[in-house]
């Protein structure tokens, strides 16, 4: 059976990573989800009891010795910020007074 | 002149040519093959630049130039998911348009120290996202053999750049097949490493347990000598390791039954059992063997992956640099929201923990193979390439195309595109696949076949 992801869990999807897409776009794009969904359900059938796999170099804990190196420039990260202010980015308030 | 690196580097340490010449060259053909759409910046300026600096050292130092700059002369374009400093990247999205980078990626970095001449940074797919260059923002690259088909994705451009002979070499990456697949459709060699074999840093991030950095080359032999000078740790890219290894015999090569299955175009599997005809001629040893959970990659790689797209890709707010999310094409839209939704609770156990649990299996599977062969011989692509438009309206048909070659990527193997036979104007080849590391093994064996079809790579 195929699976369907209703117009409106496509509608929480998108608010969720931040995107918005038209009215067209969800016409599109919810049909072929429901594919690519249902191609998944090859694994439904499958039982494995193997722990999962993640990364495959299996490195852990890489780290450098903690001492103080040269980093970016302020002017180097601000470079492609369309809007600064005194060596820093500047964004719309997100946190009001009530 | 114009050829390999050894046969540039000749020219120009007999006195025939300089390295401005070379440049001069590589222009000129990009020029002529404008209509490709394999460039999105063309860096004229700098080209030149350091073609007269090496020229320079040349007329100082002679042949002991080569010590400083054992990569003098050649000339390189990188995909443009690259960063490099100064020059725009865009990962072939709109919201990337006027991004300009103030460093370089590591490989950058090395290929330029090395001697390596920056000639331009090429189409792709949009944030990588594609089988057939189609995706990109700026317009689709075109196949150089036959203008009406894809060249393959998603480093198209960059797999068009060495087989329309428009650069030397090219960088590409490999998530589930990028570098390797349209390799195939071009007819180059393309090289996807050792996962954490090449750095990643300065490279825009699509699947992080799956991206890799590869290599495209007409010849062999350039294959290896670039990614001799990039490969290893930098202290930068955390999942880094040095590794290598010989085996002092003739490689056994498998055969694993699941890649030659009746969903494989007869033609491109002809053509593979060809080449398999002309190893057992040469000596080598042939063995069947089982690969069982191949058919369920797929799915484990088109929930793992874009489950990582979805995290990577969080980090384009349009405050820090960039353009709003607005600007996302309808791909990374869809693969952003497959990604949030296998992620999401009450959807997760049943997705992304199940897909890398069979993950494991298909590691685990490769791992057996590999303890009565060295080697493993597949397809590349299970259809010759296909029309522009012709699968860009259903992208699970376009999930599909990438069926024979995500398997490496699951499992962090090294693979190599290799080019061999032809349909009509089409280059056909196939691919070699090893266990970690092992990458002088599949250049030996491709050496060898080379040697034994006497293989001349012509740019189209």
């Amino acid at each position: 059976m195929e699976k369907k992801i209703s117009k409106e869990l496509l509608k929480k999807l998108l608010a969720m990573a931040h995107l918005s897409a038209s009215q067209e776009d969800l016409e599109v794009i919810a049909p072929q989800l429901a594919k690519v969904l249902d191609y998944f359900s090859d694994l439904e059938q499958l039982n494995v009891d193997l722990p999962g796999t993640s990364q495959t170099t299996g490195l852990q804990n890489v780290f450098r010795e903690d001492k103080i190196e040269s980093s970016m420039a302020t002017e180097d990260a601000l470079y492609n910020s369309k809007s600064t202010l005194n060596g820093f980015v500047k964004t719309d308030i997100v946190l009001q007074k009530k | 002149m114009f050829g390999s690196i050894s046969e540039t580097q000749k020219a120009i340490l007999s006195g025939d040519i300089k390295c401005v010449d070379v440049v001069d060259h590589f222009l000129q053909k990009i020029d002529e093959k404008k209509h490709l759409n394999a460039f999105l910046t063309v860096t004229r300026e700098q080209a030149y630049d350091a073609a007269k600096k090496q020229d320079k050292l040349v007329s100082s130092y002679g042949r002991a130039v080569l010590e400083r700059l054992p990569l003098l002369g050649v000339v390189v374009s990188y995909k443009d998911l690259f960063l490099t400093k100064g020059v725009r990247t865009t990962a072939g999205s709109r919201v990337l348009e006027s991004y300009i980078p103030t460093y370089s990626a590591t490989i950058v970095e090395r290929s330029h120290t090395s001697g390596m001449i920056m000639i331009g940074k090429t189409n792709c797919d949009a944030w990588a996202h594609g089988a057939s260059g189609e995706n990109s923002d700026f317009g689709p690259t075109l196949n150089p053999h036959n203008n009406e088909f894809v060249p393959g994705g998603s480093s198209s451009g960059s797999a068009v750049s060495v087989a329309a002979g428009l650069s030397h070499v090219s960088f590409g990456t490999d998530t589930g097949g990028s570098v390797r697949q349209p390799a195939n459709f071009c007819g180059i060699y393309g090289l996807k490493p050792t996962y954490g074999a090449v750095s990643r840093y300065g490279v825009v991030a699509m699947a992080s347990s799956l991206d890799c950095v590869g290599v495209f080359s007409g010849y062999l032999g350039d294959c290896k000598k670039v990614f001799d000078v990039v490969r290893g740790t930098d202290g930068r890219d955390a999942t880094l390791k040095n590794g290598g290894f010989h085996i002092g015999r003739k490689p056994v090569i498998g055969v694993p039954d699941e890649y030659f299955s009746e969903d494989v175009d007869p033609v491109v599997l002809e053509n593979v059992m060809q080449a398999l005809e002309v190893f057992k001629g040469g000596g080598y040893k042939v063995k069947r063997v089982k690969l069982p959970s191949t058919k369920y990659a797929i799915s484990v790689y088109y929930i793992v992956q874009p489950a990582e797209v979805s995290s990577n890709l969080a980090r384009y707010d349009g405050i820090r640099f960039g353009e709003s999310r607005e600007m996302f094409g309808l791909e990374a839209k869809r693969r952003i929201v497959l990604g949030t939704f296998v992620l999401s609770s009450g959807y997760y156990d049943e997705y992304y923990k199940k897909a890398s649990k069979v993950r494991t299996l298909i590691i685990n599977e490769f791992d057996e193979a590999f303890k009565s062969v060295d080697v493993l011989i597949s397809p590349v692509s299970p259809s010759t390439p296909f029309r522009i438009g012709e699968k860009s309206a259903d992208p699970l048909k376009m999930y599909l195309s990438d069926i024979l070659t995500v398997p490496a990527n699951i499992a962090g193997i090294p693979a190599l595109s290799v080019p061999f036979g032809r349909y009509k104007e089409f280059p056909l080849g196939f691919q070699l696949m090893g266990p970690k590391f092992s990458e002088e093994i599949l250049f030996e064996v491709a050496g060898d076949f080379e040697r034994m079809t006497d293989y001349k790579f012509i740019p189209v």
